[in-house]
């Protein structure tokens, strides 16, 4: 038999069962389907986090407080030390000359309310190098004051959200706020960004570095983040800096600096990897559906005995059985495969058109595993049923 | 063309083996039509699916065409089997997904004979049997005598030598049989050699040599004796 008429032979096979083809079709699609739609959620967190990380710009260094010996793992997202980053330390540091800008952060939640209204937001207390260095942008109004690190006046950047949800629509400049005990006039809204590294931008209070360290009670920073000129060497910087704070903190090296490429590997991996099992989850389905296959394969081929009887009393070599079967497993998976990756491409462009903040893709390679496991499981599990169906005895086609 | 040599064939049923074919022997010539005829169970099935080579013989030579087709592996049987013997069953066993000229043309698909060529040939030993007006016609939409002879059209359509009919008119009324026993005797006077197994006395009177089974032993030729023993254990 030749393979185009095993093809045809088959595809009247499928013609006759529609339903059962059809719902086996579905299982497949939807696996495959699944594969993609999974893999390109990683995915495009991934190149979102990448893309973020990206807009800070290459020449960024992150001084945590608290040190980490051990490397590999992941970044010390809240380093813990006895003596405080202070003030004093990025003052210190802002002095070297490869250091373009300086931004100490102070970091907490506050009520703020105005008028009747309430929110619990997160206060953000820096200077007037944070908007550069996080890339933000104004709305309106101006950033903090150039003298943020030293006098702590009571001004305050909104967050649009906040804008919103405090002023409703109403010009908030020069309006006062109130952040537990203290008063703030609003000078500047943040323009709408979205998020930014996991905090929202949008709902956000921020204050000069002074302002937060009173607000707050503690000179403690929450890092300090440190823009560099575009020529310098990092890692002698690096070293320097780590050398002044040793200084300063008692011969106590009691902080760790980090790039923004660690930062971004660090991310890297555990989104490569949240894709990788969420995929290889989204693979199981379709070994479910290859299960499916072979027990409806099995049942199939129970009740074709005769006619395969027929086909080997016809002249038809064990070889030929078994290939005919198998092939019925693979075409059935080859053509869901394909209108399952045509499904998953179809919403994630539905999905796009929905959500432009969020950019969905689905990597190639995504698609090229879905199609491999599918036919793989095919394979695997028409295996069982093609060799039972091969070894029916021809006599059989006197039973019918 | 057909010579079998002291064929024995065992059943395994539960603990004790059943001996079915006990030291056949019988020469089969080009041409030649048989009748075998027996009651159930006397090993004529068993005989038909031996000279079919659809069952392997446990003892004993079977020469088909000069070849010794019980040296012969699964593979190279199948083979054989597509190239020189039609079959023609009770049930006529067609495929109720395909039409009667795709039924017709399996044989040739598994030969992987070019399309062009199916073709012409299907439509060749369709008009034989009578049936070139119904070859898209599935076999539903068909009669039992109409089903046989897509049956036969398919048995005949690879130029056989030997067609083995096992109950070919079992299925059929007495009108259809005729005329399917019909078409086969003037296969026959053709030059096809026709074995043809059947319950039906009056079936098995009309062939040449008349075959008997009882209880696994061939004899052939008719006594009055043998046959009312035929019938005898038909009644029971």
């Amino acid at each position: 038999m030749k393979s185009v008429d095993v093809l045809y032979f088959n595809l009247q096979v499928f013609t006759r069962h529609r339903w059962r083809t059809g719902m086996l079709a579905f299982c497949v699609a939807l696996g495959v389907a699944s594969v993609v739609l999974l893999t390109s959620l990683g995915e495009s967190a991934r190149r979102y986090v990448q893309r973020e990380f990206a807009l800070l710009g290459n020449d960024l260094l992150i001084v945590l407080p608290g040190k980490k010996q051990t490397s590999g793992g992941g970044v010390p997202i809240y380093g813990t030390s006895p003596r405080d980053l202070t003030l004093a330390d990025a003052e210190h540091i802002s002095r070297l000359a490869a250091v373009k800008s300086v931004a100490p952060i102070i970091a907490g939640n506050g009520a703020v309310s105005y008028k009747s209204r309430n929110r619990d937001v997160i206060v953000i207390g820096s200077t007037s190098g944070f908007l550069q260095a996080r890339n933000l942008s104004l709305a309106m109004g101006s950033g903090l004051p150039d003298d943020s690190a030293e006098i702590a006046r009571p001004v305050a950047i909104i967050g649009s959200k906040l804008q919103n949800e405090l002023f409703s629509g109403q010009n908030p400049l020069g309006k006062m706020l109130t952040v537990d005990d203290y008063r703030y006039q609003v000078i500047g809204v943040l323009a709408e960004r979205g998020e930014s590294l996991g905090l929202d931008m949008r709902d956000m209070l921020i204050l000069p570095v002074r302002s937060a360290e009173a607000l707050f009670n503690s000179p403690a920073l929450f890092r300090i983040l440190i823009e560099l000129h575009a020529v310098s060497d990092r890692q002698s910087v690096i070293e320097q800096i780590y050398q002044i704070v040793k200084q300063r903190h008692q011969n106590e090296e009691d902080i760790t600096i980090i790039t923004q490429q660690t930062v971004m590997q660090a991310f890297n991996n555990i989104l490569v990897t949240l894709t990788a099992i969420i995929g290889l989850l989204a693979a199981i389905s379709l070994v479910v559906a290859g299960i499916l296959i072979m027990n409806l394969s099995l049942i199939s081929v129970q009740q074709r005995r005769p006619e395969i009887g027929l086909l080997k009393a016809l002249g038809a070599s064990h070889k030929l059985i078994q290939q005919i079967f198998v092939w019925e497993s693979l075409m059935l998976v080859i053509v869901a495969s394909v209108i399952g990756l045509l499904c998953a491409q179809l919403i994630i462009f539905a999905a796009n058109q929905w959500l432009p903040i969020l950019q969905f893709v689905a990597p190639i390679w995504s698609h090229a595993v879905a199609l491999g496991v599918a036919m793989l499981t095919a394979l695997v599990f028409s295996w069982l049923p093609a060799k039972q169906a091969a070894i029916v005895s021809p006599v059989e086609v006197l039973r019918g | 063309m057909i010579k079998l040599a002291g064929v024995n064939k065992w059943y395994q049923s539960g603990s004790e083996s059943l001996h079915v074919l006990k030291d056949i022997d019988l020469n089969i010539a080009q041409g030649d039509y048989l009748s075998v005829m027996g009651p159930s169970g006397s090993g004529k099935s068993t005989l038909l699916n031996m000279l079919g080579l659809l069952d392997v013989i446990d003892k004993g030579e079977y020469w088909l065409a000069q070849q010794p087709t019980h040296q012969l592996n699964e593979e190279q049987r199948a083979s054989l089997r597509g190239k020189k013997i039609g079959f023609i069953f009770q049930s006529f066993q067609l495929i109720n997904r395909l039409s009667a000229a795709e039924n017709v043309a399996l044989p040739l698909v598994l030969a992987e004979i070019a399309p062009a060529k199916r073709k012409q040939m299907v439509e060749q030993v369709l008009q034989q049997v009578g049936l070139t007006d119904r070859a898209q016609h599935l076999p539903a939409q068909l009669s039992g005598g109409q089903l046989q002879r897509v049956a036969i059209a398919r048995a005949i359509v690879m130029q056989p030598e030997l067609i083995l009919a096992d109950e070919p008119t079992g299925n059929l009324d007495q009108h259809s049989g005729l005329e399917i026993i019909e078409l086969l005797e003037s296969l026959n006077l053709k030059g096809l050699t026709l074995v043809l197994v059947t319950h039906d006395t009056q079936m098995g009177q009309r062939s040449r040599r008349k075959i008997k089974m009882i209880d696994g032993v061939l004899s052939e030729g008719v006594t009055e004796q043998a046959n009312q023993q035929i019938l005898q254990v038909s009644e029971q």
